[in-house]
């Protein structure tokens, strides 16, 4: 009893103290010479914290049951402010002697002021988030406005005064214009890459080769012009949003059909592998590849690496896919040797697995 | 009723708080060539004096019925959606067709707008032509394909 860092304290059936240990003492700023024999209320003149200590102690005596985990916040002396269970046992006494009262107490002070400062963690954390999502919807609502005031009188510009304007300033307006097409298609992707969190549906069974099926059925124009050859092989069940999944697999395969490399056929390989705690989609293809310092940057929203005039769109497809699998408290990396072609590996976790 | 035909031109009544979506919508009908005559209230207040005759529009000369209002949703004071659902309330207004014209083309806001009431939606196009088209549209649907109340 003496070595345990635990406070242990021992009563009589009169409830008075028969023995403390010297974790017990030194938590609640007793003395062991003055404690001794001292009924558990009088102890060092100080409050226990909980209703009517004695009177639990005792049923514990007379029924023969036990106390567990009664929170106790007692003060005593210097003590600062701590929260403490308490289990409590009676022992029965030796040849017909007196039962005695053990008692256990484990401090969960830090615990508790641990699990109040996660929760309100969690709940600000989860209000920013809200507050983001509805700020990204508003912010590209509200900037649309504008955008198609500039697209409409641009128009009319063009329509009313076209024939009085000299070319270049034609070419100022269709430049104008352009812009602020733009500028709305990223808008729109904007609040395409916060619905995600926001708009997400609830997860259900979704074959990826299902998926990847129709994904292909939407690509056949791309598929044929490219004369690309896809195959797909070993694609998991797994626990997905279906529509995201869709959103998945048409961005990498469409990326791969895009970035291809004119001077050999493309190939394009989608397959699943089951891994330890989840499972692993790959798809890797032979297309013009990138430079592996840019792997992590292809995922940032916008990001480009190429000119606009040579491949469309706006970069924000990986960054749509990543956000996708983070939903799906998964992973997706790219890597690519240059002109080997590139390579996206994307994981879902365990809790997708399907049975 | 016979459908509408040029001798008869009808008043379109425009509800929206922006100016240019005013002049815009203005310009398109006349590109469209549509005959009818437009007219047109700032916010959800001045629509709902316009179609009771009150306030500035007590003279029903000034303010004549619309055969078709078209209704902006995000307007100040009164917006178009409060705006909506009192007039399809209302006995003697809820039969005049209301088409909702907004920016918004989320899935809320159309839901909202026909479980007002609203006789369709339409997501205000960014192009000018676009506009146009739709405003020939509206035109030869609603004033030469349908009988009006």
């Amino acid at each position: 009893m003496r070595t345990l860092r635990q406070p242990l304290l021992v009563l009589d059936a009169d409830l008075r103290v028969v023995t403390g240990n010297p974790a017990f003492y030194s938590a609640f700023q007793l003395d062991a010479t003055e404690s001794a024999g001292k009924t558990v209320d009088t102890l060092g003149a100080g409050e226990w914290g909980v209703m009517h200590i004695a009177d639990l102690l005792k049923n514990v005596i007379r029924d023969d049951r036990e106390l567990t985990a009664v929170e106790v916040r007692p003060v005593f002396g210097d003590m600062h402010l701590r929260r403490f269970l308490l289990n409590a046992r009676a022992l029965q006494g030796l040849d017909g002697a007196p039962p005695m009262l053990l008692l256990a107490f484990e401090d969960v002070t830090e615990q508790r002021r641990l699990a109040l400062a996660l929760d309100a963690t969690v709940v600000e954390l989860e209000r920013r988030n809200r507050e983001l999502q509805n700020f990204a919807s508003i912010a590209s609502h509200d900037l649309q406005e504008p955008l198609r005031k500039i697209q409409a009188f641009s128009d009319r510009l063009v329509t009313v005064c076209g024939d009085t304007l000299p070319a270049d300033a034609r070419d100022f307006v269709e430049r104008i214009t352009r812009a602020a097409s733009r500028m709305s298609t990223l808008i729109n992707d904007l609040l395409n890459l916060t619905k995600i969190m926001t708009r997400g549906k609830p997860f259900q069974p979704t074959s990826l080769t299902d998926v990847a099926t129709a994904v292909l059925n939407d690509l056949e124009d791309a598929v044929t012009r490219s004369g690309a050859s896809v195959t797909l092989d070993g694609l998991p069940v797994v626990n997905a949003d279906p529509t995201q999944m869709r959103q998945l697999l048409q961005n990498l395969i469409g990326n791969a059909l895009k970035f291809r490399d004119t001077t050999h056929p493309l190939v394009v390989a989608v397959s699943g592998s089951p891994l330890a705690d989840g499972w692993r989609l790959t798809v890797e293809d032979n297309g013009i590849g990138f430079a592996s310092e840019y792997a992590e940057r292809i995922f940032d929203p916008f990001e480009r690496l190429h000119a606009r005039s040579e491949y469309e769109g706006t970069g924000i497809g990986l960054a749509l896919c990543r956000r996708i699998m983070e939903r799906h408290g998964g992973t997706i990396f790219a890597s690519s040797d240059g002109a080997g072609g590139a390579r996206f590996d994307v994981t879902f976790p365990n809790s997708s697995r399907m049975p | 009723m016979s459908p509408a035909t040029p001798s008869t031109p009808l008043t379109i009544l425009l509800a929206d708080d922006d100016p240019d979506d005013r002049l815009l919508v203005h310009d398109a009908l006349a590109a469209a060539r549509v005959v009818h005559t437009l007219r047109t209230v700032g916010d959800g207040q001045e629509l709902i004096d316009y179609l009771q005759h009150r306030g500035r529009y007590s003279d029903p000369t000034t303010a004549p019925r619309p055969g078709l209002i078209l209704l902006d949703l995000s307007m100040p004071k009164k917006d178009g959606l409060a705006s909506l659902a009192e007039i399809k309330a209302n006995p003697a207004l809820k039969q005049i067709p209301i088409i909702v014209m907004t920016t918004s083309s989320q899935d809320e806001d159309i839901a909202r707008s026909y479980d007002a009431g609203a006789s369709s939606f339409v997501t205000k196009p960014l192009r000018f032509q676009a506009l146009v088209d739709v405003m020939k549209t509206i035109n030869s649907y609603w004033f030469e394909t349908v009988v009006l109340p």
